[in-house]
């Protein structure tokens, strides 16, 4: 899969910006959100704000997998591809899930690489596969952005 | 539900491509190892529901003034280092 970097445009977001994500099996934890809308600004690249259409308070911050790290690879197999509309692995875009924490140190941001979501960027279907323990453990320093 | 009883070492097999052995057990815990094809995937059943569990904490607050250019500052950060 191509490597977006962290600075140049990014065709992907700007061909999902406001038009709706689905997840056809719910995100678990939020099974009423089955839709999706993700925006961006320029600046904020490589990160994006993944809203919900059906839940308005529902919103998280996500980072594009690869610009993350580098090294990220993914393997799904053919079926969950199949269903999301390609076996094609450059119609895909990964994104992590972000976890915000504050303490008194700052804020920290967290990527979750354990289960990635997956958006084929052609016809917007999407879902969150869950990655062996083993592929998915990095480091926590690896993982954490400190603000 | 098939129930089996195995000592430490011993296995069962699934098929003809999947063993599953018991590695040790104390009180309340047992070790599994399990040898299967790459296409088969194990999980653990709870990760699943733990999934939910990340997801909703993932969620940011609907705050807006929390968050406001939050992103931003990660991005210059994320970029500095590079």
């Amino acid at each position: 899969m191509e490597t977006a970097t962290a600075t140049a445009p990014n065709p992907i977001i700007e061909n999902m910006r406001n038009k709706v994500i689905e997840f056809h099996h719910g995100l678990p934890g939020f099974p009423a959100s089955r839709e999706f809308v993700m925006a961006q600004e320029p600046e904020e690249r490589p990160f994006a704000w993944l809203q919900s259409v059906n839940e308005p308070h529902v919103r998280f911050a996500v980072v594009d997998a690869y610009a993350w790290d580098r090294d990220f690879a993914l393997e799904v197999d053919d079926d969950a591809l199949a269903e999301l509309g390609s076996l094609d692995p450059l119609d895909y875009a990964v994104y992590f899930l972000i976890h915000i924490r504050k303490d008194g140190k700052g804020t920290t941001l967290q990527a979750k690489p354990n289960a990635p979501l997956l958006v084929n960027v052609r016809n917007r279907h999407a879902r969150q596969v869950v990655v062996a323990a083993s592929d998915a453990t990095k480091s926590a320093e690896a993982l954490c952005l400190q603000l | 539900m098939l129930v089996l009883s195995r000592k430490v070492g011993e296995s069962i097999k699934l098929a003809d491509d999947i063993e599953i052995t018991v590695l040790a057990v104390d009180n309340t815990r047992v070790r599994l190892g399990i040898r299967a094809p790459r296409h088969i995937d194990v999980r653990r059943s709870v990760p699943d529901l733990n999934v939910g569990a990340a997801n909703r904490e993932a969620a940011v607050p609907p705050d807006p003034a929390e968050i406001k250019g939050l992103l931003s500052k990660a991005a210059s950060e994320k970029n500095r280092q590079g």
